[in-house]
């Protein structure tokens, strides 16, 4: 168990403290992101849309570092380390490959927590968004479940992409604008209709949004697809589902790739 | 000048970059990924709309940003892929210190990469138009094919321009620098004046806008298909006033992208990032 902690730690070290070094950061990943989001919020203001629309917008904005983290730091992760060569160091290294998939969701959940923190933040001070968080006990943990339920789909999607070598790369692009076109990062995802938005739902960030927006805004049901308590029940059981997949998912994944030989092969 | 021996460094990167970009699946398959992903961003204005005006199809406002938009996907598709050129290049094969050293050389390698995403990017633009038309019920009138087709130009030119300079700068960022590209989307929808009228931004962003060359790009093409800006500091321009801003920017940026690109690659060769990795 400690080994197993300590391997935790290492891998989300490099997260926490390394990747924040470089300061670029701070423009690639908060300033850019900011004025993206600030362009759905003036859209909400030229049509004249009430105040807590934007609120919608800046919370969508927040969660979308959780996403991109997903899918570029945990799900493509694995097919990344291969491809430098880190797989092979990995793999002697006396750990258990889940402790790495924890600690890159650890580490991820930090580095993207800071950037979700500052665009908040930024949201709240320079256009006077309001939220009103009436359970601060329960918001928290909609929140917690939902980047629960995203990072361990990350971890699960991490052996597959590893798998389908480049498509994965591509699949992660797919999964950036259409993503945000319909999982309600910038709009309440029941404008979609009940069979759209339950469709879209599969995606956990969608769901999450919903519950996290039915606790913090003025007006639950005005933005609501369903009830909060029945979102956070599902997001629970992703959370497992995703986490259990990832765990069957990545022993399969080495046990195939030492049988075929392609656990070092790269460029594929 | 060597033209012949340019065009033939052109043609050597761009097939490569297609190569890159398509091999990994069939054709037909990339072809419709490559189409769908810019289509997010109409589908995504499509629902900001319907939220608050429930039929956004018959709006005129909705009209003129869609069409915008559409015209976008040309900037946004050059500008993101070619910085995945860099960091793919720099970090997953390993092959820009070697094309730095080859008589190609980085600048036309990256010029000559960037044309199969400027030719994903205006098959995307016809597909969000066609879109528009099928499913949003869009209708456009007085369309002007010569404008149109000058218009595909200028957003090729001010495209490769911007992603020139994203990816300059790439050069001595970490893996992150990714995002800019991505996120410079984002920002260039705020200040070009493509989903609100320039007049909502406050006054320094205002004059922000008036010195991009997308914001004159969008409001071209959106008169190609006889649509006139909702924003009075554009439709007030003549074409001619228009043209003139066109070029003058265009030319601008693209200086300023050439300049940056000299700069950075000095930079990084310099302070040996040329082959960093940054995986975390």
């Amino acid at each position: 168990m400690k080994n197993f902690l300590k391997a935790v730690w290492a891998r989300a070290y490099i997260r926490i403290f390394a990747a924040n070094r470089e300061l670029s950061w701070l423009v690639s990943e908060i300033a850019i992101p900011v004025l993206s989001i600030s362009a759905y919020l003036m859209i909400y203001r030229s049509l004249g849309a009430p105040k807590d629309y934007e609120a919608l917008v800046v919370l969508g904005g927040a969660m979308i570092p959780f996403w991109l983290t997903m899918l570029w730091s945990m799900a493509s992760q694995l097919y990344w380390e291969k491809e430098v060569g880190n797989l092979d160091l990995y793999m002697i290294a006396p750990m258990s490959f889940s402790a790495l998939l924890l600690g890159m969701a650890v580490g991820g959940m930090f580095m993207a927590g800071l950037r979700a923190l500052i665009i908040l933040l930024t949201g709240i001070f320079a256009f006077g968004v309001e939220f009103h968080v009436l359970n601060p006990l329960l918001a928290f943990l909609a929140f917690f479940l939902t980047i629960s339920a995203i990072f361990m789909l990350g971890a699960a999607l991490s052996s597959i992409y590893f798998v389908l070598g480049r498509t994965g790369i591509k699949l992660n692009l797919l999964f950036m604008e259409p993503v945000y076109a319909l999982s309600g990062f910038f709009f309440p995802v029941k404008i979609l209709g009940k069979l759209g938005a339950a469709i879209v739902s599969i995606i956990p960030i969608t769901i999450g949004l919903d519950a996290i927006r039915q606790l913090v805004l003025a007006d639950p049901k005005k933005f609501g697809f369903m009830d909060y308590r029945i979102e956070l029940a599902i997001l629970f059981v992703m959370t497992l589902a995703f986490g259990i997949s990832a765990n069957l998912l990545i022993n399969k994944m080495i046990e195939t790739g030492k049988r075929r030989g392609t656990l070092t092969l790269k460029w594929m | 000048m060597d033209v012949k021996g340019y065009a033939r460094a052109l043609f050597a990167s761009a097939y490569l970059g297609w190569q890159v970009e398509a091999n990994w699946t069939k054709i037909p398959l990339y072809l419709l990924y490559a189409v769908i992903r810019p289509l997010g961003l109409s589908v995504l204005l499509f629902f900001l709309f319907k939220t608050v005006l429930k039929q956004p199809s018959g709006a005129q406002k909705f009209l003129e940003v869609y069409v915008a938009s559409a015209f976008f996907s040309i900037i946004s598709a050059i500008t993101g892929g070619e910085s995945w050129v860099l960091v793919s290049d720099r970090e997953e094969y390993r092959t820009l210190g070697t094309i730095s050293i080859s008589p190609l050389g980085i600048k036309k390698y990256l010029i000559g990469r960037s044309i199969p995403f400027a030719l994903v990017g205006i098959l995307s633009t016809f597909a969000a138009l066609a879109l528009g038309y099928f499913a949003f019920g869009i209708r456009l009138v007085d369309f002007n094919p010569v404008h149109f087709a000058i218009a595909i130009l200028f957003g090729f030119a001010i495209g490769l321009s911007l992603a020139l300079l994203f990816a300059s700068t790439m050069l001595v960022t970490a893996r992150h620098g990714l995002f800019l590209a991505e996120g410079a989307s984002g920002i260039l929808l705020l200040f070009s004046g493509i989903v609100f009228p320039l007049e909502i931004l406050p006054n320094f962003c205002q004059k922000i806008s008036l010195v991009l060359p997308t914001t004159y790009f969008i409001e071209f093409a959106k008169r190609s298909f006889g649509s006139t800006s909702l924003s009075p500091s554009l439709s007030r321009l003549s074409n001619g006033e228009l043209w003139t801003n066109l070029i003058i920017s265009t030319l601008v940026w693209g200086l300023v992208a050439y300049i940056a690109l000299v700069g950075f690659l000095k930079l990084a060769i310099k302070k040996g990032k040329l082959d960093q990795s940054t995986h975390y």
